[in-house]
């Protein structure tokens, strides 16, 4: 703990956060993956920003369209005495909340990097985590689903990338800041995801994944395997149209000895239906496995043992796995959300004066927040992992549903053992691997479509901010920046990129077809 | 490329001798207990400079090398009816945030010749032998003593000028004994109004110029408390010449006094005799309290940071602990303090006047980091060299006190980390801004190890007075001597020479954007250092960005050659009609 530092990023919300270099625009009536956008064209897309710009009207995408519009709105400087603003209309699309302004951007601002999918002052309606009504002093946390029926002064927004923006009503015609609140509480929690902006977006494919593998395709998973020289496990094509798990890829590496009709049976008695599959291996044979927990319901552990002595029969030496229950050692789902809620009160300070006051204690806030005791907690068990495949055995990540922290602990573990992660293409092949193709649940966990028993909780950025604490340790063993890293959560919030909308594979191959 | 004198012939078991240093005490079969690789045996060897330990028991040899200026206290461990392992020693205490223990084997009674030579070395002033410094006898290429020429540096900043004069009216340190010979005050002041000042001022440091704003003509000043005390004594002569320091700035009908302490501390010094000045008497000048601590909460606050970086942190309670030391609140509220000056200076164009008590502590502080948020000059390594030999040196903060070289009070209540914070607060700037420096966190390191080390003169004695006085520039080796003949392994390979690079510099004072140099207090704790090889890194890139710049240059070149031989034939003589 002493060793690690909060992400600076993540330090101060500037309200500046996103700082991007993306130049994916382009979509199917597919969805398009987030990776692999380097070398795409942005012309048209400035150009139209520059027209746009003096109207005061949004920029719209394929597919977009206003909902609601107010005028004169004023937006507040983020931690700031919110006495001065900018004047702008603001307006809910399907796709955004949108501030446009005439007034030039300060020194300060123009020096920041900006989003090509959003204005300077846009966010994503999926970004959009907590709306408050500004009532004076006080104010007010609004629900999705509840309608304002008074008069809005003025609004408060909180941002899963922990954005913070403030307008004001105040010099709006009368009705525009109740009509704008409303139909920014009906459309930024939808409640199906077919009501996602993805489903409108309307842009060609264009395809520019060069060398980012998706693991979909059983190629993808034999030349990995060819890749790390892993002998003694197999691919199978029990799992093809999702047959066996929802949740796990078509492809399935499993142990050579196993049949598939036993795998079949065996993955019954596992939650999600997720017996043992392999995601990585060394050089001399250690795999690196993961698998859920035994169905509640079952006592013995019978299939289990059988899982785990197949598993051992697949090292060349016949070792012993080393089985890490990740459930027991490590934070849960719920646990990372009540830390991540903490670390975002000291980020995302509502104004000057309680920055202020959290800065007297700030490293005291900062500690009891958790949030970096669960960052050393990820990175010293994916150390401990590490070290057994270094001694050459075997070892079996093991998680209730075996999709959160086996996610982070399985990509941790590759990151520190095989340098070719560490490469830009080789990071997003790891995402694409550990937590697309083995089915993170990132719609529930980004809280993409609003329920009332929220599962949020943003595992993927605990990931992210143990690679920032790595990079900070290891300056030069990664090819990507911190700016990467913030680049990445950012777009985890934006509602076109399908990398990050889905909960699994199946979910991706159904709306996509 | 040094030129050393050749020493005495060495023996084999002597550790690596410094010219100048000598071997007085060795103990065989010691057992050096590292807190974090364990005990290891071996020899002890104490010398006029250092202590030194090798271990015998290792395949690669465990080395502790520790200068002795750095010792703060040493005690003895057990007597000889102790039992136990390694219970039977000396625990040397140190400044720079660490503790040695020594076991020591009672039957063969190595101790009592070691010990006794570590006190007489430690603390050579109290056992009446001369500091290391002037036995030192290495000769470098650069002779650091000639960094700083307080003409030179005044003509840098356009002084004199007909606003500012030069006076050498303290050339015998008649005015104040603990300021330079050379002092830049306004060109209206006599010499009788500068003796009727420092009448009024505290120990005569009266208010001098320290930086002066190229552009605007806004000022810094420094100086002492005035000598108020209960009864609200006023001075015509003193408000009539800071009238004059407000009125050698054109640009503003304004003056600011910082008093760097807070108010309730400068209302209790009137008690002593000091004071505040009131505001009812310096018409135009606004008084600012900066509410920064003493040197006694400062060296309470370091202290405990000791206790939580040494020798084991505290894995789950850190943070919360790096708090409750106040330390970095301290870090924050000076650099804070430093920024409202800097905002007064270039923005609002006005001239600030700095002090606390005597002004040799927190407005060495102030006046100096807020000189190296304004003027890119002081971010190069000349510069900062010149920054502390001027700000830190010549206005005697007084050193020999605050860290008491060789001197075995260790408890004196003078003591004081006042140079330290202000490295810190460099680091943090440095932090905030890294491409705005020619020097890197070593260089910062190396001056903090040579604070203590007395192996040159340079921070040795209280004042410019008392150095003369001792002959320090004759006897000793200047430390900038020492770091100006390898300066690369000091430069920043990132550093962007103005004009490239923005003038000013505002440090945010923010705890979110302050953090603890862990490079400097968490060195010792092998578990905290970087893992990449950060210095080897530093060094190929300073080699890369050489390489680069020689291109250009040579581009360039190429490109005026091509350029001159194009030009059609040149008029043969310049007229001004073409020109």
């Amino acid at each position: 703990m002493a060793y690690f530092d909060l992400w600076p990023g993540r330090k101060i919300n500037s309200g500046r956060t996103s700082s991007y270099e993306m130049n994916e625009t382009k979509m199917s009536n597919s969805f398009k993956s987030y990776v692999g956008f380097e070398d795409h064209d942005s012309k048209s897309l400035n150009a139209s920003a520059e027209e746009s710009f003096t109207e005061l009207n949004p920029r719209l995408l394929p597919g977009e369209v206003v909902i609601a519009e107010a005028q004169n709105v004023l937006l507040f400087a983020p931690v700031s005495e919110q006495k001065q603003g900018k004047s702008g209309n603001l307006s809910v699309t399907n796709f955004k909340l949108s501030f446009v302004t005439t007034e030039e951007r300060t020194k300060e601002e123009s020096g920041h990097q900006l989003n090509l999918l959003l204005g300077e002052y846009d966010v994503c309606l999926s970004n959009i985590d907590v709306v408050y009504q500004n009532m004076g002093e006080k104010k007010r946390r609004l629900f999705p689903g509840n309608n304002v029926s008074g008069k809005v002064k003025g609004l408060h927004i909180l941002c899963k990338n922990m954005k913070v923006l403030s307008f004001s009503f105040k010099f709006s015609p009368v009705g525009h800041g109740k009509t704008l609140t409303n139909a920014l509480l009906h459309h930024a929690f939808p409640r199906r995801h077919e009501l996602i902006f993805a489903y409108d977006y309307r842009e060609p494919y264009y395809n520019c994944q060069r060398d980012v593998c998706l693991f979909k395709a059983l190629d993808d998973w034999e030349r990995e395997l060819l890749r790390t020289g892993c002998e003694g496990w197999r691919l199978s094509a029990i799992n093809q149209g999702f047959q066996l798990s929802p949740s796990l890829p078509q492809w399935l590496v499993v142990p050579q000895a196993i049949l598939d009709w036993q795998l079949g049976d065996a993955a019954r008695y596992f939650r999600g239906y997720r017996p043992p599959v392999w995601c990585w291996g060394s050089q001399h044979g250690a795999a690196l496995v993961r698998m859920a927990d035994l169905l509640p319901t079952i006592s013995d552990r019978v299939k289990e043992n059988v899982m785990l002595e197949n598993v051992r029969k697949s090292h060349p030496l016949r070792k012993q796995p080393l089985l890490l229950d990740l459930s027991k050692e490590l934070p849960s789902p719920r646990d990372v959300m009540i830390s991540y809620n903490k670390l975002r009160e000291l980020c995302a300070p509502e104004n000057l004066r309680q920055f202020w006051l959290q800065d007297n204690h700030f490293f005291s806030l900062l500690e009891t927040s958790r949030w970096l005791n669960i960052v050393s907690s990820c990175l010293c068990k994916a150390i401990e992992a590490a070290e057994a495949i270094q001694r050459e055995e075997t070892v079996v990540l093991q998680e209730g549903d075996g999709r959160d922290m086996c996610c982070i602990i399985a990509s941790l573990v590759q990151i520190l053992l095989d340098p070719h992660w560490r490469s830009l293409c080789g990071f997003q092949t790891l995402i694409q691997k550990e937590w697309v193709a083995l089915g993170h649940p990132f719609s529930t966990r980004l809280a993409h479509v609003f329920t009332s028993e929220s599962e949020q909780s943003p595992e993927f950025l605990i990931f992210l901010d143990c690679i920032w604490q790595l990079i900070q340790q290891f300056p030069a063993a990664f090819e990507f920046s911190e700016t990467y890293l913030t680049t990445l959560w950012d777009s985890a919030q934006i509602s076109i990129f399908d990398t990050f909308l889905f909960d699994c594979e199946r979910d991706r191959h159904i709306a996509s077809t | 490329t040094n030129v050393s004198e050749p020493g005495p012939p060495s023996r084999p078991d002597d550790p690596p001798l410094l010219p100048g240093e000598k071997v007085q005490g060795v103990a065989r079969e010691v057992t050096y207990l590292c807190p974090y690789s364990g005990p290891a045996r071996g020899v002890l060897s104490v010398t006029n400079y250092k202590l030194h330990f090798r271990s015998m028991d290792r395949d690669t040899p465990y080395v502790v090398d520790v200068p002795l200026g750095v010792v703060s206290r040493i005690e003895k461990v057990g007597g000889q009816s102790s039992r136990g392992e390694n219970s039977y020693g000396i625990e040397v205490f140190c400044k720079d945030m660490r503790n040695l223990r020594f076991a020591h084997k009672q039957e063969n009674h190595s101790r009592r010749n070691v010990f006794e030579k570590l006190q007489q070395y430690a603390f050579p002033l109290s056992h009446k032998l001369p500091l290391f410094a002037f036995e030192y006898t290495e000769i470098f290429q650069d002779n650091g003593w000639t960094v700083h020429e307080p003409i030179a540096e005044l003509k840098r900043m356009g002084v004199p000028n007909d606003m500012w004069k030069i006076s050498k009216i303290n050339e015998n340190y008649e005015i104040c004994d603990s300021y330079p010979t050379i002092l830049a005050v306004p060109a209206q002041a006599t010499d009788d109004d500068l003796r009727a000042v420092a009448a009024f001022r505290s120990r005569g440091r009266i208010p001098v110029l320290s930086w002066i704003h190229p552009e605007s003509q806004a000022t810094i000043t420094r100086c002492s408390q005035p000598l108020v005390g209960v009864s609200g004594k006023r001075s015509r002569e003193d408000e009539r010449y800071i009238q004059l320091i407000m009125d050698a700035n054109a640009q503003s009908h304004k003056m600011f006094i910082m008093d760097s302490c807070s108010s309730a501390n400068a209302i209790a010094n009137k008690a002593k005799g000091g004071g505040y000045e009131s505001e009812d008497a310096y018409q135009n000048a606004e008084l600012v309290f900066l509410d920064i601590h003493n040197i006694h909460v400062m060296r309470e606050s370091l202290r405990k940071l000791k206790e939580l970086c040494f020798p084991n942190i505290e894995e789950s309670r850190w943070l919360s602990g790096v708090e409750s030391t106040y330390w970095l609140k301290h870090i924050k509220c000076i650099l804070a303090g430093a920024v409202r000056i800097v905002d007064k200076v270039e923005n609002h164009k006005t001239s600030v006047l700095v002090h606390c008590s005597d002004g040799w502590d927190r407005t060495a502080q102030l006046t100096a980091l807020a000189m190296l948020m304004l003027d890119p000059y002081y971010r190069t390594i000349k510069g900062f060299e010149v920054l502390i030999e001027k700000e830190w040196l010549s206005f005697g903060h007084k050193f020999q006190q605050r860290i008491g070289h060789g001197d075995d009070h260790h408890s004196d209540a003078d003591r004081s980390p006042v140079f330290l914070q202000f490295i810190d607060c460099v680091y943090q700037i440095t932090t905030q801004f890294p491409n705005a420096f020619e020097f890197n966190d070593h260089f910062l390191i190396t001056i903090l190890d040579h604070l203590y080390s007395c192996r040159f003169g340079t921070f040795l004695f209280n004042s410019d007075r008392e150095r003369a006085a001792e002959g320090v520039k004759q006897k000793t080796v200047s430390l900038w001597s020492f770091i100006n003949s390898h300066l690369d392994v000091y430069r920043n390979p990132l550093y962007w020479a103005p004009p490239t690079y923005q003038q000013v510099l505002v440090p945010i004072a923010s705890v979110r954007h302050i953090t603890l140099w862990k490079g400097h207090y968490c060195r010792w704790n092998p578990s905290m250092r970087p893992q990449d090889p950060i210095y080897q890194r530093t060094r190929e890139l300073l080699v890369l960005k050489e390489q680069l710049e020689r291109q250009v240059e040579e581009c360039r070149r190429e490109q005026q050659s091509r350029a001159a031989r194009n030009m059609a034939t040149p008029p043969r003589l310049a007229s001004p009609i073409h020109s």
